[in-house]
């Protein structure tokens, strides 16, 4: 009897775990397609906003490239644009705004952080 | 003074009193404590201990045809509907946003599954019949709701240890993993950094997925249409921002209500006499076989992926791919961070989290199919 119920589990298994590697398979297939499909709309909302950035934050950069200087020297400014900033949010008391857009603040860093850290159940 | 009669019917309760009653109080005891003190699946444990301990007292009119917890039970655990209410709401809460930015960890979720099949095989072993085994077997799931659907249908007698099983694993998910996972990993996979490319997830593309899963998995595993469909309907509402009262009212009131009557009625039926078996202890055990071999087999999975990929996939996300949505994914990130402190895997975990919901809702569907029961 006992034998009889485990071939019949020995099938249910090798059924069971193909109809669900198949059927996620499958479904990984259409998500593929589907967001294959999505890219070109992606690209075209990418595209004017990222010219909206260049004209708003590499303003130098912009007037530098239509002045018709090397690309070399156009990213040497951005870099140094950037690290400028940087050196900005460093010095905190000279200004007011600690933290620039698109960069994460030392407080929303210790929060994300303390939430990948709590999965300790509590009263442990 | 009281006569001899009215006094045997003032102490008719202290009579009834039975050993079996006694110890499921304690068990209602520890209930209480793991959800009030551990912190454990809180939500559900509560109510259980409450119906476990209110369906124990003597002589409980709670339990008599017109009682309040039998109410509960014929309302929505007979037939199956407070699980798929629960499922709304589930799928209010998750973002399958990490899934859609990396469709190939569907696969993991589906790795993540074998825990069903081969304790099914250990079940039967012991000596259960088919339907018993595999509703044992679907707490390998790790998904609450799943268990209740599937061990409802196939074994209903079974239902308050197998519930158990499932959401106190479900609680213990932390303490669980990790050991599965450095058992089965080196010290060179654990730190294998996976690149994270954050893709932009369009709305069209969030809005399609619930609908295309119930489409595809509705048409081939019809069995788990109400399983996925009511997960994706929950999910369809967030993602749509169209009916925000209802998408806040599935994963608040509703979800809350239900999950109130579900432990109520589940805890009602731990009889003392029906619930004090051997085979309580055989469900605990395999259902904590179950869980260990879904992490074994997901990051077994993870490594062969690991092989086959030149080195891209860390092992350890194999280990996410179970129902246990998000603490699966974080202890995965947690135990990646202890080997080394800037490896960030948080994200593909995640997508592999997200796929194990999915992949355990399809497996319950699959098992019911192939079991012929709807």
């Amino acid at each position: 009897m006992h034998t009889e119920y485990f071939a019949w589990g020995l099938k249910m298994t090798v059924i069971g775990m193909g109809l669900v590697f198949c059927m996620l398979g499958v479904l990984w297939a259409l998500l593929t397609v589907i967001l294959a499909l999505d890219k070109p709309d992606e690209e075209e909302e990418e595209a004017p906003a990222a010219s909206e950035a260049s004209e708003e934050e590499a303003a130098p950069a912009s007037q530098s490239a239509s002045a018709g200087l090397p690309a070399d020297l156009v990213s040497a400014i951005a870099i140094a644009v950037t690290k400028h900033a940087a050196a900005l949010q460093g010095g905190g008391a000279s200004i007011v705004r600690t933290t620039w857009s698109g960069q994460q603040s030392n407080w929303v860093a210790a929060g994300r952080s303390r939430q990948t850290n709590t999965w300790t159940p509590r009263g442990k | 003074m009281v006569d001899q009669e009215t006094l045997a019917l003032l102490l008719r309760g202290l009579g009834a009193i039975t050993w079996q009653s006694c110890v499921m109080l304690l068990v209602s005891f520890a209930l209480f404590y793991l959800a009030i003190v551990k912190d454990y699946e809180p939500l559900l444990l509560l109510p259980i201990g409450a119906g476990c301990m209110l369906a124990n007292l003597p002589l409980s009119p709670m339990m008599d045809d017109h009682g309040m917890l039998k109410i509960l039970y014929n309302m929505g655990v007979e037939n199956e509907l407070f699980p798929l209410f629960i499922f709304i709401g589930i799928g209010a809460l998750t973002d399958f946003g990490p899934l859609l930015e990396n469709p190939k960890f569907v696969l993991l979720g589906a790795a993540g599954q074998f825990g069903i099949f081969l304790v099914l095989l250990a079940a039967l072993l012991l000596g259960f019949n088919q339907k018993e085994a595999v509703s044992i077997g679907i707490i390998g799931a790790i998904d609450g709701p799943t268990s209740i659907y599937v061990s409802g249908l196939l074994a209903p007698h079974m239902l308050g240890p197998i519930t158990v099983a499932a959401y106190s694993y479900m609680s213990l998910v932390p303490i669980i993993m990790p050991p599965c996972i450095y058992a089965i990993t080196t010290k060179h996979e654990r730190t294998i950094q996976m690149e994270y490319s954050s893709r932009k997830i369009s709305r069209f593309t969030r809005i399609s997925f619930p609908i295309l899963v119930t489409v595809v998995v509705g048409s081939f595993v019809p069995f788990a249409t109400p399983l996925i469909g009511t997960l994706m309907l929950g999910n369809l509402m967030k993602e749509s921002g169209a009916v925000e009262r209802l998408c806040n009212a599935s994963s608040n009131e509703i979800a809350n209500t239900v999950t109130l009557f579900l432990g109520l009625a589940i805890g009602s039926t731990m009889g003392g006499e029906k619930f004090i078996k051997m085979d309580t202890l055989f469900i605990l055990g395999l259902g904590l076989g179950a869980f260990v071999l879904d992490c074994l087999t997901g990051v077994t999975f993870a490594k062969i992926l690991n092989v086959i990929t030149g080195g891209k996939v860390n092992p350890i996300i194999g280990a996410a791919g179970i129902s246990a949505f998000p603490m699966a994914a974080r202890v995965c990130q947690r135990v990646a961070q202890e080997e080394d402190f800037e490896n960030f895997l948080l994200m593909h975990a995640m997508g592999a989290n997200a796929a194990g919901q999915v992949a355990s809702v399809v497996a319950g569907g699959v098992v019911l199919a192939l079991m012929g029961t709807a």
